[in-house]
């Protein structure tokens, strides 16, 4: 089983997204998704969220906190955030050499 | 429990039942939304759980094994007396051995197939299961080690001309019925010999939803009424 996001196949996207979301601070299913549309315009569908969930959490990447009455809240691990830093930073670097031949041509 | 998490597998709902729920009650629903529940619902019931690896399962060892048993049994029991053309059903033994999961298990099968002018079979099973963990629905006898199950396969067609059979039937283990879809090779010039390979989906109660096996046949009693 591959750990990181990029073996998450369709839901490598969402995976990021709710990294990002969490990153923030510990948050329910729908504190998730209203953050990722109010920070990044994206509608994140209810089912895909928690299909995003249980992966995130499978690969160790989130965990999942007691339950606030018929909520549950997830917060990121210390794995999550190397792995979102990881893909960030690769983010970064595919978009600066993108940039850069923009640039030269 | 709202009617579109009623959708999801038991094994998902039992996780995530009550958060989903107040969630989906939480966000005005619109139709992309209900539209990616019940997709969601698809993928959860195809999808084996995350974490869930075949070949860490004991399924493939166990195919690997039985095709070997198979054609071991197959050469034996060719010299057997072939299928009468006209034989309307068969009283046979034989044995089945599959994965359910990561426990392989082998069990008898006492089989009454039924043929139907050669194009339609009817197979009754009277299957002794010893597989520990495998909790048969239909129980007809119950031991600490196993128990004995009866299971229906209600329709194997055969494509006519060949050897082949597609077969529809139920699933009697883990405490619920579910679909089995399996293909069986037929060898008319034995009694009846079969290789019986088949898959299910959407196991209850356990993070293995995927099964894989085969069955293999030996020769029994059969002739017209």
């Amino acid at each position: 089983m591959r750990a990181g996001l990029s073996g998450l196949g369709r839901f490598s996207e969402s995976g990021l997204l709710v990294l990002m979301s969490l990153a923030l601070g510990d948050k329910h299913g729908y504190g998730v998704i209203v953050d990722i549309r109010d920070t990044f315009g994206i509608k994140l569908g209810p089912a895909t969220l928690y299909q995003t969930l249980d992966r995130l959490e499978a690969r160790g990447l989130i965990e999942p906190l007691a339950a606030e009455e018929r909520r549950r809240p997830y917060r990121i691990t210390s794995a999550g955030e190397a792995e979102l830093r990881e893909q960030l930073l690769q983010m970064q670097r595919l978009a600066a050499a993108g940039l850069e031949r923009l640039a030269e041509s | 429990m709202s009617r579109l998490t009623r959708l999801y597998p038991p094994r998902w709902r039992a996780r995530y039942e009550t958060e989903f729920d107040a969630l989906l009650e939480a966000l005005p629903l619109g139709l992309s939304d209900r539209l990616d529940i019940v997709r969601g619902a698809f993928i959860a019931w195809l999808t084996p759980p995350y974490g869930y690896s075949m070949r860490r399962s004991r399924v493939w060892p166990a195919l690997v094994v039985a095709t070997t048993i198979l054609f071991v049994s197959a050469a034996a029991s060719a010299r057997e007396t072939p299928l009468a053309a006209q034989a309307q059903y068969q009283v046979y033994v034989d044995w089945e051995t599959g994965a359910y999961g990561a426990h392989p298990s082998t069990y008898p099968v006492l089989d009454l197939t039924i043929h139907n002018r050669g194009s339609a079979i009817q197979h009754m099973i009277l299957a002794f299961d010893f597989h520990r963990s495998a909790r048969p629905v239909w129980h007809v006898a119950s031991h600490p080690e196993g128990s004995a199950t009866i299971f229906f396969r209600p329709t194997a067609v055969t494509v006519p001309g060949s050897s082949y059979a597609w077969s529809l039937g139920s699933v009697p283990h883990s405490a619920s019925t579910r679909f089995r879809v399996a293909l069986d090779i037929l060898r008319p010039h034995c009694t009846y010999t079969f290789f019986h390979v088949y898959a299910v989906v959407g196991h209850p109660g356990r993070r293995v939803p995927v099964e894989g096996g085969a069955m293999g046949g030996g020769c029994g009693m059969g002739g017209a009424p």
